[in-house]
C-alpha cells in the first residue's frame, strides 16, 4: 500500500503489482491534491485530477476537457504521479516566518532622515 | 435586527415535520460549494488546494438550483472558495430566493462591496462574512495585510444597504479569549445580525496540523471566551451548540444534516472528509456508511471534531426532538448559555464524558450572556 505522505511527484503506481491493497491506494491518490497520469492499457495517456474511485471505476477531470471522465479499472495499467502537490508547502508557519523575516527586515531598515 | 421569525418558523417546522414522519435521516443546511477558487490562501484552508484547471471550473446555476431541488434543505449555506467570483452567484442567489431558500453567502468580503449591485436586500439572504478576529488575528489568519479592514467596509456597505449580515469565525489552537470577546463587542458596534463560531478542524490536507483545536483545548477556550458573556452579543448559532463548544453538553455528528454538493458531486460523508462522491443526493443518503464517523465510531478522523457542520444539526434536532431539549434551547435564548467558569489551567478537568446530550452538570457561575 502507498500512503498519501509516499505519493511524490514522478513516481509510478502499477496497479497490477498492488494486489489487495488497491484500495487503499486508489484512496491515496484521490487525497493527492495534484494531477496524474493514466497510462492505459492501450498506449494512450489520460492526464487530470482524480476524485474519485470505486473498486472497479476511477473518475477523473481531465487536464483538458470540460467534462469529467469515469474509467474502467480494467484500462488502467499504471498512474504516474505527474503533477505537484498543491497542498505542499503553503503552511501557516511559512506564513508566520514571512511574517517574521519581514518585520526584521522593517526593523533592519535605516530610518531615512 | 435578529433572525427573522419567518426564518426560526421555517425551520421549527421543517424539522417538526421530520420528527412527526420518524426520518431518520433529513438534511437542514445544504452546503453548496460552487467553486474552489478564491482570492485568498488563508493557511489552513483545505478547500482550495487543487490544480489550476480545477480550481477554474464551476458549477453551473442550474446544477446549483437542481442540488437545492434534490437536497430540500430551508437553508442553504454557500461557502466555496470565494462564491462571489462565480460567474453566475447572482442566478444562483436569485434562484434559491424564488425557492424561498434561507441563504448564507459565505465571503472573504474583499469583493463585497463592489458586487453588492448584483443583489437585492431580502430576509432571504444573509452575507455571512469570514472573520477570524481583530484586526491582528484576522489579517494573520487570512495570511494577507489589509482584508480585515476590506471586510469591515464590505460589512458596512452591505448593512447601510439594508442586507442582512452576520460574521463566522473559525478559532484555531492559541485563540486569545479576551480578544475574542473584544471582537465580539467590535462585530456587534458595527451592527451584524448575529455571529457564528466554530473550533478549526484538522483536516488532513491541512498543512498547519498541529494548531488546530484539540477537544480539551477547545471546552477551556470557549469557556474563557463564553463565561460571563455579554447581554448584547447575539450569536447566528443554537445556544446549545454554544453550551457543547464549552463542554457543557455533548452532541455526536449528523454529518446527513449539512450535507455538501460541489463539483465532484455529494461529497461523503460532510463537509469536511472526502471519502467519495455519491452522483444523487439520495444515494448519498442511503448508501454512506453513517456508523463509521461520528466520535462514538472511533473513527481517528472524528476524534477531536467539533465544527459546526457535524454538530449544529445535532443541536437543532435536539431542540425539536424532546420537551427537554426546546426548553434547554429556550431558557439559553432568554437566559444565555450556561457555560462553566473555565478552570484554571494547570487542573482543567472536562466534564463531557458524565454529560449526556440532554443532561447538565450545574456550574459554579452561570454565564449572563
Ligand atoms: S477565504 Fe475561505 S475559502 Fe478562501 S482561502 Fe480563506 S478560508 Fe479558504
Ligand atoms: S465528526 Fe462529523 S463533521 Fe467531523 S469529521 Fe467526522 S463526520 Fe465530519
Amino acid at each position: 500500500m502507498i500512503a498519501l505522505s509516499e505519493l511524490v511527484q514522478g513516481s509510478e503506481i502499477n496497479l497490477a503489482a498492488i494486489g489487495e491493497e488497491l484500495g487503499k491506494t486508489l484512496a491515496a491518490i484521490v487525497d493527492y491534491r495534484g494531477d496524474v497520469t493514466l497510462n492505459l492499457k492501450d498506449g494512450s495517456q489520460l492526464a487530470g485530477f482524480v476524485y474519485n474511485c470505486s473498486p472497479k471505476t476511477i473518475e477523473l477531470y481531465p487536464q483538458t476537457s470540460p467534462a469529467p471522465i469515469s474509467l474502467s479499472l480494467d484500462q488502467v495499467e499504471s498512474i504516474l504521479i505527474s503533477g505537484s502537490d498543491t497542498a505542499k508547502g503553503k503552511s501557516w508557519e511559512d506564513w508566520q516566518r514571512k511574517k517574521s523575516s519581514e518585520r526584521e527586515a522593517i526593523k533592519a531598515a535605516p530610518i531615512a532622515s | 435586527m435578529g433572525v427573522p421569525i419567518s426564518q426560526m418558523w421555517t425551520v421549527a417546522s421543517y424539522v417538526l415535520k421530520h420528527k412527526i414522519r420518524a426520518t431518520e435521516r433529513y438534511p437542514l443546511v445544504l452546503m453548496l460549494e460552487p467553486l474552489f477558487r478564491c482570492n485568498l490562501a488563508c493557511a489552513g484552508c483545505g478547500k482550495i488546494q487543487y490544480p489550476e484547471h480545477v480550481l477554474k471550473r464551476v458549477l453551473s446555476a442550474d446544477q446549483c438550483l437542481a442540488a437545492a431541488d434534490e437536497c430540500g434543505a430551508p437553508i442553504v449555506s454557500i461557502p466555496g472558495g470565494e462564491p462571489l467570483l462565480h460567474p453566475e452567484i447572482q442566478q444562483i442567489v436569485e434562484g434559491l430566493v424564488a425557492r424561498k431558500k434561507y441563504i448564507y453567502l459565505c465571503t472573504n468580503a474583499i469583493l463585497l462591496k463592489s458586487k453588492l449591485h448584483l443583489f437585492k436586500p431580502t430576509k432571504y439572504l444573509t452575507f455571512s462574512v469570514h472573520m477570524d478576529g481583530l484586526k491582528h488575528e484576522h489579517d494573520e489568519a487570512v495570511c494577507r495585510d489589509g482584508v480585515y479592514d476590506r471586510a469591515t467596509e464590505g460589512i458596512k456597505a452591505a448593512l447601510e444597504k439594508g442586507f442582512r449580515v452576520t460574521t463566522n469565525t473559525t478559532l484555531f489552537d492559541g485563540a486569545n479569549p479576551e480578544r475574542t470577546r473584544e471582537f465580539f463587542d467590535e462585530m456587534m458596534k458595527l451592527g451584524v445580525e448575529g455571529m457564528m463560531v466554530s473550533p478549526g478542524y484538522s483536516y488532513s490536507k491541512a498543512p498547519d496540523q498541529e494548531s488546530f483545536l484539540k477537544r480539551e483545548k477547545t471546552y477551556q477556550l470557549f469557556r474563557k471566551i463564553f463565561h460571563a458573556g455579554k447581554r448584547s452579543w447575539r450569536f447566528n448559532q443554537s445556544p446549545l451548540f454554544i453550551e457543547y463548544l464549552s463542554g457543557s453538553r455533548h452532541f455526536e455528528c449528523t454529518p446527513w444534516g449539512n450535507p455538501t454538493f460541489n463539483i465532484f458531486g455529494w461529497q461523503k460523508p460532510c463537509y469536511l472528509l472526502q471519502e467519495g462522491y455519491a452522483k444523487s443526493f439520495k444515494d448519498l443518503i442511503d448508501n454512506t456508511d453513517w456508523k463509521s464517523y461520528g466520535r462514538k465510531s472511533g473513527n481517528a478522523a472524528c476524534q477531536d471534531c467539533m465544527v459546526h457542520c457535524g454538530h449544529e444539526p445535532t443541536a437543532v434536532d435536539h431542540t425539536f426532538g424532546s420537551l427537554g431539549g426546546f426548553w434547554a434551547t429556550v431558557r439559553a435564548t432568554l437566559r444565555g448559555p450556561r457555560i462553566q467558569a473555565p478552570a484554571a489551567d494547570t487542573d482543567f478537568i472536562s466534564t463531557e464524558s458524565v454529560v449526556g446530550q440532554a443532561d447538565f452538570v450545574p456550574e459554579k457561575k452561570v454565564a449572563n450572556g
